[in-house]
């Protein structure tokens, strides 16, 4: 999270993560900001308004997202830094989430590193319906898996917390025995989760 | 799905239900973690209200399970909603008449799937 990533550097990954945590939902009855109208140009954090509406959606609105709202996010901001901003997002959500459910103090943000982002767009990559492309050549397993794959180092960070975190080894598996709740324990947690954030997928 | 098909492999009888809310099923401490879930997911600082109450049914690990995956979920669903996912083949197939019946279908990311 420190290092310069695929798209954004050092200085800009650590300023995601703390917008990240400082987004918040919007009144009741405000509408969102139309990503159009909204300025890239610079503050002093490093990231413009509309990277910060971009991570606020994301962060705390994501089951409004539609085709259209991505589409004008990705026009202005670039596949690589929009993907690279929904990779930040989802790393430091679940982590800071877990602190807060646990009673623990969130981590605290690193010192951001120099070098330049790569910008290197991986090969193998195609348009298969997401927002984005992602990894086609040879792909086997869930879409969920493949998401980011556009931002190869970060996809790879990402489901090495999702595996950590829930499967390990077994997702194939049935019947869980390596953890104390039961795999339908696991599994109704998460189903709600997921209902509960109007997420479909 | 996988809620089912957990319950099924262990004969369990889970009720699908229990993801929008409604009945678990015979899901051990099911609607105790329902409502964990539920709060956790809202206000997580108010679900600490639940961490006795779970810790007496399904022990302090039970709780850190609980928790992590509520925690894990949370990045999952914005994987999927900000990169617009589509269901996979398989589970499009196989979820239609949960979704139908759950009311899933209305949730903004069904748009990114076919039909």
């Amino acid at each position: 999270m420190a290092v310069a990533g695929t798209w954004w550097t050092a200085t800009e990954r650590v300023a995601i993560v703390a917008a990240t945590r400082r987004s918040l939902p919007l009144p009741l009855g405000e509408a969102a900001p139309d990503i159009a109208g909204l300025s890239d140009a610079v503050g002093s954090d490093g990231l413009s308004p509309l990277t910060h509406e971009v991570v606020r959606r994301l962060a705390v609105d994501a089951g409004r997202i539609t085709r259209d709202w991505a589409s004008a996010a990705i026009e202005r901001m670039g596949q690589g830094h929009y993907v690279e901003t929904v990779a930040l997002v989802v790393q430091t959500v679940p982590i800071d989430l877990l602190c807060d459910l646990l009673g623990r103090s969130r981590q605290d943000l690193p010192v951001p590193g120099t070098g330049e982002p790569s910008r290197v767009v991986p090969d193998g990559l195609g348009q298969e319906g997401a927002f984005v492309p992602w990894a086609v050549d040879g792909w086997f397993g869930p879409n969920v898996a493949r998401a980011l794959s556009f931002v190869p180092e970060d996809n790879s960070r990402r489901m090495a917390v999702v595996t950590s975190m829930y499967s390990g080894r077994h997702f194939e598996e049935m019947v869980w025995r390596h953890r104390a709740l039961s795999r339908p324990q696991v599994e109704l947690v998460a189903a709600r989760t997921s209902a509960v954030n109007e997420c479909f997928y | 799905m996988l809620l089912r098909a957990s319950s099924d492999a262990i004969d369990a009888g889970a009720d699908v239900h229990g993801a929008v809310g409604g009945a678990t099923g015979s899901v051990p401490h099911g609607g105790l973690l329902m409502a964990y879930a539920e709060a956790a997911n809202r206000d997580p600082e108010a679900a600490r209200a639940l961490d006795d109450d779970v810790i007496a049914a399904v022990g302090e690990a039970g709780l850190v399970d609980a928790a992590v995956i509520v925690a894990v979920f949370n990045g999952l669903v914005r994987s999927a909603d900000g990169i617009g996912i589509p269901l996979d083949d398989t589970m499009l197939a196989a979820t239609a008449d949960v979704r139908s019946v759950l009311g899933l279908d209305s949730f903004a990311g069904a748009a990114n799937n076919p039909g």
